[in-house]
């Protein structure tokens, strides 16, 4: 076990190491993990959002607008000759605004489906820990459930009997994270019921809707939002993933799923369909990756 | 200890009937299917005659324990789509999503496992960001977006294997390529924390101050101890592995049955879209049931306080 | 005349279900009878496990009772409705052990304060709050300390937090559990202190509830001694101190430490007995145990009015020795609370 030694030592890195094999390495150690990438991932996030916001306004072409003489031009970005800056699909439409919708729409889906699935969790949690009897048990139960299965046949099954539309994929999204909440906010009011001010609360008189909304609720807030950046790359993958499959949104309108979906024919002849739609998935949900582990880091310190 | 796995298998039971429960009455609001099936010229003693034979005339709850009942003695209903029984239809396409899933769960461990112990043992070292680094990247990408990079960069640039289909064994590599990756990104992060937690335990310090050579403590007390928080997530894993499977075979044409249950849903095909779901959650469960059994075999503790 | 509060058979078990198993069922409390007078204060003291934190909390109407019952003024407390049970909230207050984990860590202290007043609609916003800045006076927390958080406080700030909540609705009844135990020794005698002076300006009758006898010394007008969940010995303090009757109570006089009572008079390591069958529960450890006690289990003996014991072999009347025992004991009380006092 000759790398066994290093790993007992545990010790921190240490930078004049680094330095001493060289500039290059301390930068490359920097980037890998350093705090350098969670400042990356606050600015792309910050992108992505202003992406969100302004994308009629950014994008430089209507996203429907087909230009059949245009179809499969490679971007003009990379030496392409064409007005397309990152070139355009099969039906001659910018693929660089129609990621710039996609990103907006999949982005306020999968905020909506988060948010959803907060508020629904947290309520769940809370009814869960107070009621502790039959509903309680039936509550945790479905938690369990869920949480040893694959939720992508449930979303699938839903989406094939009800139909498609936007509401439907948001409470779909919101449904899928709903157990962690649940789980999440049982916990920690059960410790504050048993063990903490809820409970000091109920001696005074405080009644349950005030302990739980003006007491718990605050106190839970910082737990919560860490669960949340945990959860929105999965809400965005989710909802990616259902519209890759035909299940999310329906054309005219674009999703990032849906637009490496149509996207697969055309592999050969024109990979920046592909390409541009799955590196704005990667960034977006590997900085939300990136930044959860470094919240997490910092709160485990604490 | 017979209690524990009582309990278990009770729970799994549950599930099953959980499940089954929800899907029947989810497939049933969507409405009476006569008319779907029957031609609209169709005349009313038709279709009282059809709504008879199929049980349909009766209350929803009379439908769902004939339906029970039927299924326990083996009979899930015709499907929609060619008459066949839909048991069979689910059934005969399971063994190609197996294959997908088991080769892929291979792959994962194989990969996914030491490449998490190494992390952790060269903890800050080179060796360690660049698997976090793939690891994070894996765990960041969406199936779909693995598969075709992966397809554009073997069947499209470098020409070496078939982009979809079934036909040989080359045609799996792809598939159980992306699917396995995919799992052992995930595994890798989860497999370094839980070392990295181990290691960090007083046993461990105590172990070391009293001499132990470090591959004696490696061996006898790290891995053995990682070992056990590796069972408890390796049911999410299976489970994460049979959602992944039906994006996998989606976009690899591979004939399991995450493929057949797109095409079913899309068809309406409700009889075969139960048995899938039901399917599903029963190859699912008897993972998880395993799993916790095997934990709880592992783990003396839980039989004390489990139940 | 009635009294205040009044506990009458009162027990409680603790059902473990298990799965396919029959139900263990353990008793917490059983049958205790006590009684408090309006403004007078009874200390409860027992180890760890013998119920003492039930009996407080049964007291209040938090927990109910498996047998038995508790009347307020007279009044069964079980009878009260969901109304009257908030009014009553308002007469029947508690401190708590960890005054950190009583607090909502990140409210100002004034708001805190303020809140029962808000709750049972008392007063405005503004008023309350200017009553709790009262309040904080009485209990010693300086004003600057309004606007902060519990986290910026120390431990015995806190525990004047706890009691300025408590005490901001005028309660009649205020159960100390382990109030003090949590806190540095230097702390404790500040606000036992704080406690004591409340009490006496405040008119509120208490339940001091410690596994610390040398606390019980300090503020209490009675004692009563539980041992799993049973009552060994109840009396005036002074006399409890003084001659304790009962061997339990010797022995936890004889563990305070620097005691001068003889290391015979402690218990044995023996076994704690949990099922409580025939025979006494203290019969492992008890010094002065004989076949008797694992026969037979000893009644409830009142010796003098408002002194009762649970023993077969009573401790003789105190004996010069004695005495002096207990004069040494009382010294070491003070002693250490007045070195507390000046630290």
């Amino acid at each position: 076990m000759a790398f066994s030694t290093r790993a007992f030592r545990q010790r921190p890195v240490d930078p004049s190491r680094a330095s001493a094999k060289g500039q290059a390495g301390l930068w490359l150690r920097a980037m890998l993990l350093g705090p350098v990438t969670a400042t990356l991932a606050k600015l792309w996030l910050i992108s992505v959002l202003v992406i969100a916001i302004g994308a009629p306004w950014l994008a430089p072409w209507d996203y429907t607008y087909q230009q059949p003489l245009l179809r499969l031009s490679p971007p003009a970005l990379f030496g392409g000759d064409s007005p397309f800056w990152l070139g355009s699909d099969h039906l001659g439409r910018d693929t660089l605004s129609r990621s710039l919708y996609a990103m907006r729409f999949s982005l306020i889906v999968a905020i909506i489906g988060t948010l959803t699935g907060a508020a629904i969790g947290i309520l769940a949690g809370m009814v869960a820990a107070r009621r502790r009897g039959v509903l309680g048990e039936a509550i945790m139960a479905a938690v369990d459930i869920q949480a040893s299965l694959p939720f992508l046949i449930f979303a699938i099954v839903v989406v094939g009997v009800f139909g498609k539309s936007f509401w439907l994929i948001v409470l779909i999204i919101g449904i899928a994270g709903w157990e962690r909440y649940a789980r999440l906010v049982r916990g920690l009011v059960l410790d504050a019921e048993t063990h903490g001010y809820a409970g000091a609360l109920r001696v005074v008189g405080a009644g349950t809707g005030r302990i739980y909304l003006h007491h718990v609720l605050p106190n839970i807030l910082g737990v919560l939002m860490v669960q949340m950046t945990l959860n929105f790359p999965e809400s965005i993958l989710l909802e990616t993933s259902l519209s890759f499959l035909g299940l999310g949104v329906q054309p005219p309108m674009t999703s990032l799923g849906l637009m490496i979906s149509e996207s697969r024919n055309y592999i050969v002849n024109a990979p920046w369909m592909a390409a541009v739609p799955s590196l704005l998935i990667l960034l977006t949900t590997l900085a939300f990756v990136v930044l959860g582990d470094n919240i997490r880091d910092r709160v485990a310190r604490d | 200890m017979t209690g524990f796995v009582l309990g278990r298998v009770l729970r799994a039971v549950l599930t099953l009937l959980v499940v089954l429960s929800l899907t029947f009455v989810m497939l049933r609001m969507t409405g009476d299917p006569t008319r779907m099936l029957l031609p609209d010229t169709a005349s009313d003693e038709m279709v009282a005659s059809f709504r008879a034979h199929w049980g349909l005339d009766q209350p929803i709850l009379m439908q769902y324990l004939h339906y029970t009942g039927n299924l326990l003695k083996g009979d899930a209903g015709l499907s929609i789509a060619n008459g066949r029984p839909a048991l069979l239809v689910a059934t005969e396409r399971l063994p190609a999503t197996l294959k997908l899933t088991t080769t892929a769960l291979v792959l994962m461990l194989l990969i996914g496992v030491p490449a998490g112990i190494l992390a952790a043992l060269k903890r800050g070292s080179i060796w360690d960001r660049s698997v976090m680094l793939l690891a994070t990247l894996g765990f960041s990408l969406p199936g779909f977006v693995v598969s075709i990079g992966l397809v554009y960069l073997f069947a499209v640039w470098l020409r070496w294997l078939p982009s979809s289909g079934s036909a040989s064994l080359r045609h799996m590599v792809l598939p159980v390529l992306t699917l396995g990756l995919a799992g052992a990104a995930g595994l890798a992060r989860y497999i370094r924390v839980a070392v990295l937690d181990v290691m960090e335990r007083p046993f461990i310090l105590a172990a070391r101050a009293s001499g132990k050579g470090r591959a004696a403590i490696l061996w006898q007390h790290v891995l053995p101890n990682a070992a056990i928080s590796l069972v408890t997530i390796l049911g999410f894993m299976v489970a994460g592995l049979f959602g992944g499977s039906i994006i996998i075979e989606q976009v690899f044409g591979w004939p399991g049955i995450g493929r057949l249950l797109l095409e079913t849903v899309g068809m309406r095909d409700f009889a075969v879209v139960q048995m899938l779901v039901i399917l599903f959650t029963a190859i699912v469960t008897l993972c998880n049931l395993t799993v916790d059994i095997a934990y709880g075999i592992l783990n003396p503790r839980i039989q004390a306080t489990a139940c | 005349m009635t009294p205040l509060i009044r506990a009458e058979a009162l027990s409680h078990s603790y059902k473990t279900r298990r799965f396919l198993r029959p139900n263990l069922s353990h008793m917490a409390l059983d049958g205790i009878d006590l009684s408090l007078a309006a403004g007078e204060t009874l200390a409860v003291v027992g180890e760890s496990g013998s119920g003492k934190s039930t009996l407080g909390r049964m007291l209040l109407g938090i927990e109910r009772p498996t047998g038995g019952r508790v009347s307020y003024e007279g009044r069964d407390l079980s009878s009260f409705g969901p109304a009257e049970a908030l009014r009553l909230t308002q007469d029947l207050q508690m401190v708590f052990q960890n005054p950190s984990a009583a607090l909502d860590p990140r409210l100002a202290v004034i708001s805190q304060i303020a809140e029962p007043l808000l709750i049972h609609k008392l007063a405005g916003l503004a008023e309350a709050r200017s009553r709790a800045a009262e309040m904080m006076e009485r209990v010693g927390l300086p004003p600057p300390l309004a606007n902060r958080t519990p986290k910026l406080l120390s431990g015995g700030q806190r525990q004047r937090v706890v009691i300025a909540r408590a005490l901001m609705t005028g309660p009649r009844f205020v159960v100390f559990d382990e109030a003090v135990s949590a806190l540095d020794v230097s702390v404790q005698a500040q606000i036992l202190e704080l406690i004591r002076s409340l009490r006496r300006s405040g008119g509120f009758a208490s339940l001091f509830i410690t596994h610390d006898l040398r606390v019980v010394r300090h503020v209490a007008d009675r004692v009563a001694v539980l041992y799993l969940g049973r009552l060994v010995e109840e009396g005036p303090a002074r006399q409890i101190f003084a001659a304790p009757g009962h061997p339990y109570t010797r022995a936890l006089l004889a563990a305070i430490p620097g005691s001068p009572l003889p290391r015979a008079a402690r218990l044995h390591a023996g076994e704690i007995r949990r099922e409580v069958g025939l025979g006494c529960a203290l019969v492992s450890r008890c010094p002065v145990a004989s076949a008797l006690c694992a026969q037979l289990t000893p009644p409830l003996v009142r010796l003098a009015p408002g002194r009762r014991l649970t023993c077969h072999h009573p401790l003789p009347r105190p004996a010069p020795r004695a005495q002096g025992a207990e004069a040494a004991t009382a010294g070491l009380v003070h002693s250490v609370a007045s070195q507390e006092e000046s630290a």
